[in-house]
This record gives structure tokens, C-alpha cells and sequence, in this order.
């Protein structure tokens, strides 16, 4: 038995702590005793031994993660060549989103500035609400503009122009208070509610889900919610609809409101809809009392240069 | 879950850990890489393999590949660990095809049938066989208790980890008992000459 080396000096020689001397030492010391050779075997048997109860270890847990997709139903290895797909991650949605984004930003500058003359106009994006609450202010419309560079028709500057006028005849409203002037508590089950807090967050498609199926004693409120949810959803002919739907309504003390409603549903959908859009303000302007008549006169007006 | 690794640094350093949680998820990371099963596959079906054998190459390559980067042998200046592990699973499987050719070659010339269609690889579940068989071979003399503590060990668990698994009352009297199990170990194989040879061919 060599008492000069135990266990653990074999160890260091093995995992190379040994300084020089000593590794020098230590290798002479092989050379001239065998039992000494055995003892390092068997501490690189110890370690081998040790090396495989870990790889044993790891082909289980291959083995799990084999099984955990298949009961995902992702095989790992059975299909073709070349058809792995990894599930789209965050970053690659990022990226996704970064390439959609700059293609309808590509589409619209397209539309905006190049599209050549004598094509259809695009439909103007839904402004987001900016004017006050108070609608029987009139307020400037065509003068903020200058009308006056409008060359035709069909021009990119009446693109322009209507979409600047989609954004100043829009009226924006509060829809937590009950349009009839029913203020009792809210129930907060009721879908008319659950889509008004829908729609406050602009998430116009779920409100629009729950507007479908109009209650019967609710249908005014219904209608008029959801016109205004059409038309931040692009549906303008959808939301002048819903709108004149509302001013046919028996009792409503939105009725007026609801007729401007209807002309900004209009404005966006020019020129097409330009002989609707005059009939409506010509009947705003036969009364000169209308809260909206200095609103239409000048919307008039604008109209008439495009 | 599926663990996520931003960058090759932290998948490296995961793989170099010797906490089993740590580079357990760098394993299963690689191990359900799409873009790195895709490269093993792409090159085994090159070299006229199927699906099996990506398998056994994924997971014999998977396991190397980690031993070397564990060793210090992966070299992280000169390619990425992904091209590294499908690097040692293509010449895995130019190897294992070379080494059975040689075999068909014999068996055709012995034998007078022409082919064996097996659904596994009869020398990968013969050499697990043969390794599970003489690991418990080597821990066959050391007691059950023993057994469970030098596999954790292996495993790479701390003492405080196999102190809890192996209901010790804390990581000291864990790390005694191993010191214990490791000098009955060593004392086995002492004893058994014939064993310790048979474990330096494997």
C-alpha cells in the first residue's frame, strides 16, 4: 500500500492541481508502483461511473421531453426535411408587426402621393375623438384649410381635404350616461353597459359583438352606440344607417345630434355619397335655429370647392 | 414552458453549469430547437438515414456535445454551439453508417439472408443496455442508500439539494454520507480489477 498518495492526491493529479514538482513526483511515483496505478484507475473508473449515471440521467429526461410533445401532438423528428417551424415567438411578432405596419404605411403615403389621377378614392381612416362634448357650438370648418390650392376632383389634395373634413365634423360623445335620460344606477351585467366600457376602450369589435341583438326597450341607445362604433371601425355606410335608423325613432332627445352624425358618416364616404350629404345639410340649413346650421353652411361651402 | 436563451453567451453559460436545473434547460432548449433538429436531420438524410436515426444521433450528439462543453473542450471562439453539436452528430453518423456497412458486409458474407428491418437501432439499445447494466454493476456493492446519493452526485445536485431528497437533516451529515459512499465505492473497485478494465473500455 502506497502512503504517500491517498485518494485525494490522486484526485488532484487527476483534475490537474498539482504544481509541477509535485506532478513530476507523482509521475515517477507511477512508473515504480503499480498498486498506485490500480488506486488511479479506480478513481477514473469512480469518475466514468459517475460521468455515465449522468448521461443516463439526461437520456431520461430526453425521453420525457420526447413525451411531453407528443402529448403536445408536436412530433419532434417525424416529418419532412426542412418543415421544422417554431412557434412565432414575441420578437418574431414584433417583427411581424414591424413589417405589417410599414407596409400600410408604405400603402398609404402610395394612396396619398402617388396614386394616379382618375382612381377611386381610399377610404379616409376614422379620426379619433377631439371635439368637445358641447355640440351646439359651430365651429370652423372650412376656413382652416387652404380650399383655394383644390385642383379637381379627383385630386390627392381632395383626399386630403376630405379626410381633414372627416376630422372636423366629427362629434364625439358620452355614452355612460343613458341617452334617454334614464339615470338610474348602471346594472352592470346589462350588454348595452358592458359594450359602452368596451367601446370606451376602444375595443370596438367586442362592443360590436354585444350590440348585435338589440333589446327591444334599449334599440335607440343600441343604434346610436353602435353607429358611432361603425364608424371608428371604418364602416361608414354601416354607421350612417344606424344613425338614420336612430332619427326615425319615436322618442329620442338625440334626434338632431344624430343628423350631424349621419353628415360625418357622409363626409368620408366622398364623393359618392355627395348628393345624400347635401340633401341632409340642405335640411339643416332650412333651420336656421338647428344647433348645426353653421356647421352645415360652411360644410356647404367647403363642399362647393371640391 | 419552453426555456428561452437571448443570447449564445447565456446558452454557453447554462450548459457549463454544474446545476442540474440550469443546464437542464439549456438541454431541453437545444433539445427542441427547431432550427437545430432541422440542421441534424438535414444531415442525416444526406447521408441516407430516416427519422430514427435522427433521433438516436440527436440525443447521442446532444449528450457529447454537452460532455466536451462541460469538459472545456468546446471552443467557443471557433463556432457556435448548435453548428458545434450538429458537426459532432453528422460524424457520429458517417461513423455509425461506416461501422454497420462493415457489418452488412460481414453478415452477407456469414450469411445468406440480406436484410434485418428493425423499428430501433439494435447497437444503440444494445450499448445503453450495456452501459445501464454496468453501471449497476459497479454500484452493486455499495448499498441502495449509497446507490441513490452517487447518482444525485452525478447528476450534479448539491449537498443541500440531496440533503432534501435523500431526507438527510442538512447538507453536512449529506456530505459526510457521501464521503462515506465514495470510500465504500472506491474500496469495491479496488477489489474488482476485472470491473474497473471493463468500465475503462466503455
Amino acid at each position: 500500500m502506497n502512503l504517500e498518495y491517498d485518494f485525494d492526491d490522486i484526485d488532484d493529479y487527476l483534475q490537474d492541481r498539482m504544481s509541477d514538482t509535485d506532478r513530476a513526483a507523482f509521475e515517477r511515483a507511477l512508473e515504480t508502483n503499480p498498486e498506485l496505478v490500480q488506486r488511479v484507475e479506480v478513481i477514473k473508473a469512480e469518475a466514468k461511473v459517475l460521468r455515465l449515471l449522468r448521461d443516463e440521467y439526461i437520456m431520461d429526461q430526453f425521453e420525457s421531453w420526447d413525451k411531453e410533445s407528443i402529448e403536445k401532438k408536436t412530433p419532434r423528428f417525424f416529418s419532412a426535411p426542412g418543415t421544422d417551424k417554431q412557434p412565432f415567438n414575441s420578437k418574431k411578432w414584433l417583427l411581424f408587426a414591424l413589417i405589417v405596419t410599414i407596409l400600410v404605411i408604405l400603402v398609404v403615403v402610395y394612396f396619398n402621393q402617388v396614386r394616379p389621377a382618375g382612381k377611386k378614392l381610399p377610404a379616409v381612416q376614422p379620426p379619433e375623438p377631439s371635439m368637445p362634448k358641447d355640440t351646439t357650438k359651430s365651429t370652423q370648418i372650412i376656413d382652416k384649410e387652404p380650399v383655394a390650392d383644390v385642383k379637381g376632383p379627383n385630386s390627392d389634395q381632395n383626399a386630403a381635404f376630405i379626410a381633414q373634413l372627416t376630422k372636423e365634423t366629427y362629434r364625439g360623445d358620452q355614452f355612460n350616461e343613458r341617452l334617454m335620460g334614464d339615470n338610474t344606477q348602471e346594472d352592470t351585467t346589462d350588454p348595452y353597459v358592458i359594450a359602452v366600457q368596451l367601446y370606451e376602450a376602444k375595443n370596438y369589435k367586442a362592443a360590436l359583438n354585444l350590440l348585435q341583438q338589440p333589446n327591444e326597450s334599449q334599440k335607440s341607445e343600441y343604434l346610436y352606440l353602435r353607429g358611432y362604433i361603425y364608424y371608428h371601425l371604418g364602416q361608414y355606410a354601416k354607421a350612417e344607417q344606424d344613425f338614420h335608423a336612430f332619427r326615425g325613432m319615436q322618442i329620442s332627445d338625440h334626434k338632431i345630434d344624430a343628423v350631424w352624425r349621419e353628415v360625418f358618416c357622409l363626409v368620408p364616404q366622398l364623393p359618392g355619397s355627395r348628393k345624400r350629404l347635401e340633401g341632409i345639410l340642405q335640411e339643416i340649413m332650412s333651420n336656421p335655429s338647428n344647433a348645426y346650421y353653421k356647421d352645415a353652411v360652411q360644410l356647404k361651402k367647403g363642399l362647393e370647392r371640391l | 414552458m419552453k426555456p428561452q436563451f437571448d443570447t449564445e453567451q447565456e446558452l454557453l453559460l447554462a450548459l457549463q453549469s454544474s446545476i442540474p436545473a440550469i443546464y437542464n434547460a439549456a438541454l431541453k432548449y437545444l433539445y427542441t430547437h427547431g432550427k437545430f433538429i432541422g440542421a441534424v436531420r438535414k444531415q442525416v438524410y444526406a447521408l441516407g438515414g430516416d427519422d430514427h436515426d435522427v433521433k438516436i444521433v440527436l440525443n447521442e450528439a446532444l449528450l457529447e456535445g454537452f460532455s466536451q462543453i462541460q469538459d472545456g473542450v468546446y471552443d467557443p471562439s471557433r463556432s457556435q454551439i448548435i453548428t458545434y453539436i450538429v458537426h459532432i452528430a453528422t460524424k457520429k453518423f458517417y461513423t455509425k453508417r461506416r461501422a454497420e456497412g462493415r457489418r452488412t458486409a460481414m453478415h452477407l458474407r456469414s450469411m445468406e439472408t440480406n436484410e434485418m428491418e428493425t423499428n430501433t437501432d439494435p447497437m444503440f439499445e444494445m450499448d445503453r443496455t450495456e452501459r445501464i447494466a454496468l453501471i449497476n454493476k459497479a454500484l452493486a456493492g455499495i448499498g441502495s442508500k449509497c446507490q441513490e446519493l452517487l447518482q444525485l452526485q452525478g447528476v450534479g445536485f448539491s449537498m443541500s439539494e440531496i440533503a432534501e431528497k435523500l431526507n438527510y437533516k442538512n447538507q453536512n451529515v449529506a456530505k459526510m454520507a457521501a464521503q462515506d459512499c465514495r470510500t465504500k465505492f472506491r474500496k469495491y473497485l479496488t477489489e474488482r480489477p476485472e470491473l474497473v478494465a471493463e468500465i475503462r473500455m466503455l
